[in-house]
């Protein structure tokens, strides 16, 4: 898949899995940070993100410390995704 | 022990929210995802959490919110003066449910922590306490049959025992597409002859078990 319809179909994903009500794809900047000043998700936020990565995309994260890098951003999320499907 | 006083009271049922015995919202049409998020634009504070919040807890809240609305009890007291005393007999097994189907199928086994969060009915306790800037005493009993005695002692025992100054007290209950919520916001003292005394027979006229 192209990295940017991947984008955006996470984009829409994200809204959906975590509730963002109102929040519309074309509102969330793929370079944002998605958590702290960004789009402010929170801790069960990121645990939602880790079940829509093995869901959606069969991705399992193996090392937690990853973590923190992976969901940096939409754009990182991608990344990971198109780099271990 | 010392009397209380009620400073305001929420019902929510039906379609209808009634706060201190007027109908402010009627929408008995409404489908209760519907009927929620007119409530939520009823009480008009942005607060992009309640759309994360399980049916149960998006009730207590809302009913919370306008219950304290015109009121002194954000404000008026620090958060270790404040509690919240609430029951139900269905505790939070909507959301129990839910959870229970998420992993039911060792195929398709994907529990949702945002769902998970939410199974227990202390968390809807924790919401309203976040939003409420509560720090004292909290909790949530579960009864077979709303214990308005109890409700009313334990308040009560918290107050004489100087553990909090006010307190949103009452019944949250979601099972399935039954609902209801009847909130107190209680006070330990009156300056007001429009506080009435906390007893029995006043919680029986603001509420009776649906």
């Amino acid at each position: 898949m192209e990295k940017q319809t991947l984008i955006e179909k996470l984009k829409g994903q994200i809204i959906t899995q975590l509730n963002l009500e109102g929040m519309k794809p074309e509102d969330i900047d793929a370079e944002a940070s998605l958590f702290g000043d960004g789009l402010g998700l929170d801790s069960i936020d990121a645990l939602e993100l880790i079940v829509l990565l093995e869901k959606e995309y069969g991705i399992k994260i193996e090392d937690p410390k990853e973590g923190k890098k992976i969901f940096h951003s939409v754009n990182t999320l991608a990344d990971y995704i198109l780099a271990n499907q | 022990m010392n009397p209380i006083f009620c400073t305001s009271q929420v019902l929510i049922r039906n379609g209808q929210v009634w706060k201190n015995g007027h109908l402010v919202l009627n929408k008995p049409e409404l489908a209760n995802a519907d009927f929620l998020r007119a409530c939520y634009d009823l009480a008009a504070t942005p607060y992009p959490k309640f759309f994360k919040m399980d049916n149960l807890c998006k009730l207590a809240w809302v009913g919370a919110e306008l219950l304290q609305q015109d009121t002194d009890f954000m404000h008026g007291y620090a958060p270790e003066e404040k509690g919240i005393i609430l029951q139900n007999s269905a505790s939070s097994l909507d959301t129990d449910i839910k959870h229970a189907e998420s992993i039911a199928s060792a195929d398709a086994y994907f529990p949702s922590p945002a769902v998970f969060v939410y199974t227990l009915p202390n968390i809807t306790a924790g919401e309203i306490c976040i939003r409420q800037q509560i720090k004292g005493s909290s909790a949530f009993f579960i009864f077979d049959a709303f214990d308005a005695d109890f409700l009313l002692e334990q308040t009560k025992i918290y107050m004489d025992a100087g553990r909090m100054k006010a307190c949103i007290i009452g019944i949250a209950e979601w099972i399935g597409n039954q609902y209801e919520t009847c909130l107190l916001l209680v006070e330990k003292e009156s300056d007001s002859a429009t506080k009435k005394e906390l007893t029995p027979h006043f919680i029986q006229t603001v509420y009776t078990p649906s």
